[in-house]
């Protein structure tokens, strides 16, 4: 037993905007130059909050990811059209993504700019997050584009996909978290897995032109979705994701887990599927729930889950981020970081005792 | 779920489903990518010229290049699987201990591992090869161990290579000549041990320096065309030049330069070897100064040089040697032809002296004549010696020769000039004896007449006519030195005629009355033949008159008595022509060209008839000459006479005035001898007043004028005493007394040789032929008397 544990505990990314921002993004166009200000001060005060709860890692909140954490890169694109896949979720409202009407297709924005910002604020390692080139995938559309065939919309979303990582990387990322949201949903659409398993293997295909140690600083958020404390794909076993999901060549995964109604179930699962080089940061908060845990609620989480999963490989997270969508206020700035402190708290409290 | 939500719902999935095709063929295409990369490593791999095995983490076989499968023997199929410690056995080469495998060290240490020096690889089949070797191990991407790689090399070439490039180092190093290596820019990169020796300067000193630390001023533009040869990739060998040693000192070396080249085939430097040859140089000044020492004293003394190569029997010449022998440039030759080329009277002594002294291992000098093509013929010397190889055998000969004609020439002149020196003093020998004869025969009859006029016994027509006696002699006497007198002068040329218009009837007539007496006394007849009008021309009357007298005389010396003389005067061509012909002795054809020479007597016989002093005709020719004439003898031979020819130019001659004597023959009267003695004498004066003296002194005397007559009147009187003269005609004396000495009657006489002659030699000939004893004339009174008064008391039969 080794004499000193820390498990390592790292957030998922967002946190609700100020309103003064949302109110401001909401009555002008989140580009809009004369909102840096505001963008700045938010992502100031969310880093200072962040490393106020003693999180180990911080990130920006995607306090500039003024739309939402799916389609930052592509938002306004001139060769997009807004009527894309709506993205439904339980509670009833439904998200849409944008729709490509032409090639080539290239990125509007890469969230290696948010980090530099981020960075200037952080006294502490910073993890950013990206989507996934998956999630993207779902913007071309069933016809083909003139001129711009499918395989190529492929590589180059891809290569568009690496890119965005491997400079996050480069500029100093603590962690890159790729936001696979729609592996449930995958399933979701396509019980039998086939289009779950395109997902894992377009990822993959990203994954692979990555070295092993940049890998290790590379992980896969999974979750059912969380969006105005409502999931798009919480019906959805994680039996049909997760020996998929840790086909995935990433070294981390952020598997949302405080939310699951059969936690030892989905560990069992993840310990029988996971790598033995892989990390799994278990979710001990939950974004949606609106009752704040404790440290010793969570502290229990990960002593559960250090049944299944080694401590070495062993990590915690929070179960989704606190505001996906820009819009989103279901959860306040307040609650987020308390949920934080007591991931943060309970995380160390569970070191502490599996170091007895 | 609502009907646009289905649709919406099959919508995503139609498109997800599409993107899955993509996906999976952007999956395949990757893959492709892969396994071409795959592939090119693999080829790689085989391809590599290092052989590599890869392993499992257990350290067995999983891969071998061809490399690996040549180097180990191992083919792929039948290592995969084994362990590398089976496939990949190595050993020290130095201990042959086995040696720990780098691929499972890296395995176990997780690091690059290099492998030991001298390693050996031992192959499936037991051959060994010298390899190196690096092991890296495979991690996986949580660093655990997933094999290991193990590449390694033959290095068999490398290590004779470096065995090769230790060996040139370590002959770099030892060498005794200066090996140094610079850059195109001068540099000096490298410098061996003899560098130092030769220049001074260490290792440490002279790189990093430039070449020219070594280079004299005045020869710094021999880098410049060194290096411009060096970029044309050209060698400079034995190139002789003069570099500096530490301290300024002058070093001659012998350089060769060779460009240094990287390994595109650029010149990038240079690589010198320098030989100090200063030693050798002054040598060879040493050499070639005595070489133009040589050179000069063989020009100096003409000489030529050959050689003969006895392996292919070829002469080589020089061109001094091929003008002596007049042998063409460029023709070969062989020894034999050189012979051939010898005279072949010569060719056989010099070979064999050649041949004498190689054998003996000397040097030979020997002359001969050569006789050119063009069959001009000089004298050579020439000496030589012979080289021999190990066995003894001769290998060549090697010689001078010199042109000696010129000297060969002068000795045979100063042989000559010897031999006419050799004659001229035997003559001038002979002609102070004859002189001496001649003077001591009138001298006889004057001392007698002198002893007569002393004893005043005679009565006084005796006495009268020894006084005409004495001055027959004295005036003989003086003519005979008057002749001497005359042939000093006409030699030194100062002789004075004193010419005035003279007839030639004047002359002769002048010449017969001085020669008539004699002529007559001789009973001689004369026939005398005058052109028919007057001659008259410039000359000396009296030495024409001398010339004439002489010729005539000349005849009746040399004319038994009662010969015949002519004398004709003639006048043909401008000369008056003058010729004494007789019917005398004559003289041989042999001795013609020389009877006008001074001294010269055809024969000193002690025949001739009369006395002289063979000057006459000397005195003859000189006098003609004087005048610008000739004179010339003929003679049919011995026995058939002689004629004397002059010939006088008639305009400006010059004419003589002959100064002859008359010399009266004289008559003497002795007293009666007590002893009976004979003298035989040719001169009549002598032998008269001799006569005269030995009767005056009471003998009895008898007087005899040649040798015959003598031995007739010995036969016959049976005297007690002979007073042989030696020189008579007709018979000499010696042979008189031979003949005298031969009769039995002739023993017991006492014969006492009486002569001018008085040399050891005539002495010994005197005796020789029975003579008791030799006086010289002129036989001393008291001599003669102690004579007598010795001679046996019994007279003579």
């Amino acid at each position: 037993m080794p004499s000193a544990v820390t498990i390592p505990t790292e957030p998922i990314g967002s946190i609700p905007r100020p309103p003064t921002l949302i109110a401001a993004i909401a009555e002008r166009d989140g580009a809009d130059p004369s909102l840096d200000a505001l963008y700045d001060e938010a992502i100031r005060d969310t880093i200072t909050r962040f490393e106020d709860t003693g999180s180990p890692v911080v990130t920006d909140g995607e306090q500039r990811k003024y739309h939402n954490f799916w389609t930052y890169c592509v938002h306004g694109l001139a060769n997009t059209q807004p009527d894309g896949f709506k993205i439904p979720f339980a509670a009833g409202h439904v998200r849409r993504m944008p729709r490509l009407t032409a090639g080539p297709f290239r990125y509007g924005c890469y969230a290696d700019a948010y980090l530099d910002v981020a960075l200037r604020h952080a006294n502490r390692p910073v993890k950013q997050a990206v989507i996934s080139p998956s999630a993207l995938s779902l913007m071309y559309p069933a016809e083909t584009l003139p001129g711009y065939p499918r395989e190529q919309f492929v590589r180059d979303l891809l290569d568009q996909h690496v890119g965005e990582v491997r400079r996050c990387l480069e500029k100093g990322a603590h962690a890159v978290q790729i936001d696979f949201t729609e592996g449930r949903l995958a399933v979701k659409l396509d019980p039998r897995g086939g289009l779950l398993q395109s997902f894992i293997e377009l990822n993959n295909l990203a994954l692979s032109r990555f070295s092993s140690e940049e890998l290790k600083r590379i992980g896969v958020h999974t979750c059912p979705g969380g969006d105005l404390d409502s999931t798009h794909s919480a019906d959805v076993d994680y039996a049909e994701l997760l020996p998929s999901l840790f086909r995935l060549q990433a070294g981390n995964f952020y598997v949302a887990l405080a939310g699951e109604k059969d936690p030892a179930r989905v560990l069992s699962i993840i310990r029988e599927h996971r790598q033995p080089n892989q990390r799994v940061f278990v979710g001990v908060v939950s974004p949606i729930d609106p009752r704040l845990e404790s440290a010793e609620e969570v502290r229990d989480r990960v002593l559960e889950a250090a049944r299944y999963i080694p401590v070495e490989k062993l990590g915690t997270t929070d179960d989704c981020g606190y505001s996906p969508f820009c819009d989103d206020t279901s959860t306040s700035r307040d609650a987020a970081f308390a949920k934080i402190r007591a991931r943060v708290e309970g995380t160390a409290l569970a070191s502490a005792v599996l170091a007895r | 779920m609502s009907e646009p939500e289905a649709d919406e719902e099959r919508a995503l999935r139609s498109v997800a489903l599409q993107n899955a095709t993509s996906i999976l063929a952007e999956r395949q295409r990757v893959e492709r990518e892969l396994f071409t990369e795959r592939e090119r490593l693999r080829i790689t791999l085989a391809s590599i010229g290092d052989a590599v095995i890869s392993t499992d983490a257990d350290g067995r076989v999983v891969f071998l290049n061809a490399v690996a499968e040549k180097l180990t023997g191992w083919p792929q199929a039948d290592a995969a699987g084994q362990t590398l410690t089976e496939v990949f056995r190595i050993i020290s080469e130095t201990t042959r201990a086995p040696v720990e495998n780098p691929a499972l060290r890296a395995l176990r240490e997780g690091r690059v591992v290099d492998l030991a020096n001298h390693t050996l690889l031992i192959a499936r089949d037991g051959s060994e090869r010298p390899i190196d070797d690096s092991a890296a191990p495979m991690l996986s991407e949580d660093g655990s161990p997933l094999g290991a790689v193990l590449v390694f090399r033959d290095v068999s070439e490398r290590k004779r290579a470096e065995e090769a490039a230790a060996q040139l180092a370590a002959i770099v190093a030892s060498s005794e000549d200066a090996i140094l290596s610079k850059t195109l820019d001068g540099v000096i990169r490298s410098w061996n041990a003899a560098a130092e020796r030769v220049f001074g300067y260490t290792a440490q000193e002279a790189v990093g320096k430039n070449i020219t630390l070594l280079i004299p001023v005045e020869r710094l533009d021999e880098e410049a065309v060194i290096l411009a040869r060096l970029q044309q990739g050209q060698r400079i060998e034995h190139f002789e030049t003069v570099r500096l040693a530490k301290g300024g000192r002058r070093v001659y070396i012998s350089l060769s330069v060779s460009p240094v080249k990287d390994h595109e085939g650029r010149v990038i430097g240079a690589s010198k070897i320098a030989r100090d040859i200063t030693e050798r140089k002054r040598a060879d000044d040493v050499l070639r100064e005595t070489e133009e020492r040589q050179a000069l004293a063989v020009a100096a003394a003409n000489l030529g040089d050959w050689s003969w190569d006895a392996t292919t029997d070829a002469m080589s010449f020089s061109q001094r040697a091929l003008e002596i022998f007049g042998i063409p440039p460029g023709q070969s030759m062989t020894r034999s032809a050189m012979q051939a080329l010898v005279h072949e009277e010569d060719r056989r002594p010099a070979e064999m002296q050649i041949e004498l002294s190689t054998a003996t291992g000397g040097n030979y000098e020997v002359e001969y004549r050569v006789v050119r093509p063009g069959g001009e013929q000089v004298w050579v010397s020439s000496k030589g010696k012979a080289q021999y190889r190990a066995d003894g055998a001769i290998s060549g000969i090697f010689g001078v020769v010199q042109d000696i004609s010129e000297r060969k020439r002068l000795e045979s002149d100063l042989r000559l000039r010897a031999e006419e020196l050799a004659d001229a003093d035997r003559k001038k020998d002979e002609f102070i004896a004859m002189l001496a004869h001649e003077l001591r025969s009138p001298l006889a009859p004057l001392r007698t007449g002198l002893q007569l006029l002393k004893l005043g016994a005679a009565d006084a027509s005796a006495l009268e006519k020894a006084r005409g006696m004495m001055d027959r002699q004295l005036s003989h006497m003086v003519r005979l030195i008057d002749d001497l007198l005359d042939v000093s002068r006409i030699s030194s040329s100062r002789l004075h005629l004193q010419k005035a218009r003279v007839s030639l009837s004047d002359i002769v007539n002048h010449a017969l009355e001085a020669v008539g007496p004699a002529i007559q006394a001789a009973g001689h007849q004369l026939e005398v033949s005058m052109p028919e009008g007057p001659v008259v021309f410039e000359a000396d009357l009296t030495r024409l008159a001398q010339v004439f007298g002489n010729l005539l005389s000349n005849s009746v010396k040399y004319t038994p008595n009662g010969g015949r003389i002519w004398l004709k005067a003639d006048v043909r061509g401008g000369d008056a022509v003058v010729s004494v012909k007789d019917t005398g002795i004559g003289i041989p054809g042999d001795a013609l060209p020389r009877v006008f020479e001074m001294f010269s007597q055809v024969d000193r016989s002690l025949e001739r008839v009369t006395g002289g002093l063979g000057i006459g005709l000397a005195l003859v020719k000189g006098l003609v000459e004087t005048h610008g004439g000739t004179v010339s003898a003929e003679s049919p031979g011995v026995g058939l006479g002689t004629t004397f020819t002059v010939h006088l130019p008639l305009r400006g001659g010059d004419t003589a005035v002959p100064q002859t004597e008359a010399v009266a023959r004289a008559e003497v009267t002795l007293v009666p001898p007590r002893r009976k003695v004979v003298v035989a004498d040719d001169s009549v004066d002598g032998a008269e007043v001799l006569a005269e003296l030995l009767e005056a002194m009471g003998n009895e005397a008898h007087v005899a004028h040649d040798g015959l007559s003598a031995v007739e009147l010995v036969e016959r009187v049976r005297p007690e005493l002979v007073l042989m003269d030696v020189g008579m005609p007709r018979q000499n004396g010696l042979d008189a007394t031979r003949q005298i000495r031969q009769q039995p009657w002739g023993r017991p006489m006492t014969i006492i040789a009486l002569t001018g002659w008085g040399q050891d030699a005539d002495r010994q000939r005197s005796r020789a032929a029975g003579c008791d004893g030799h006086l010289v004339k002129p036989i001393d009174f008291e001599q003669l008397e102690k004579l007598l008064s010795e001679l046996p008391a019994k007279s003579v039969e």
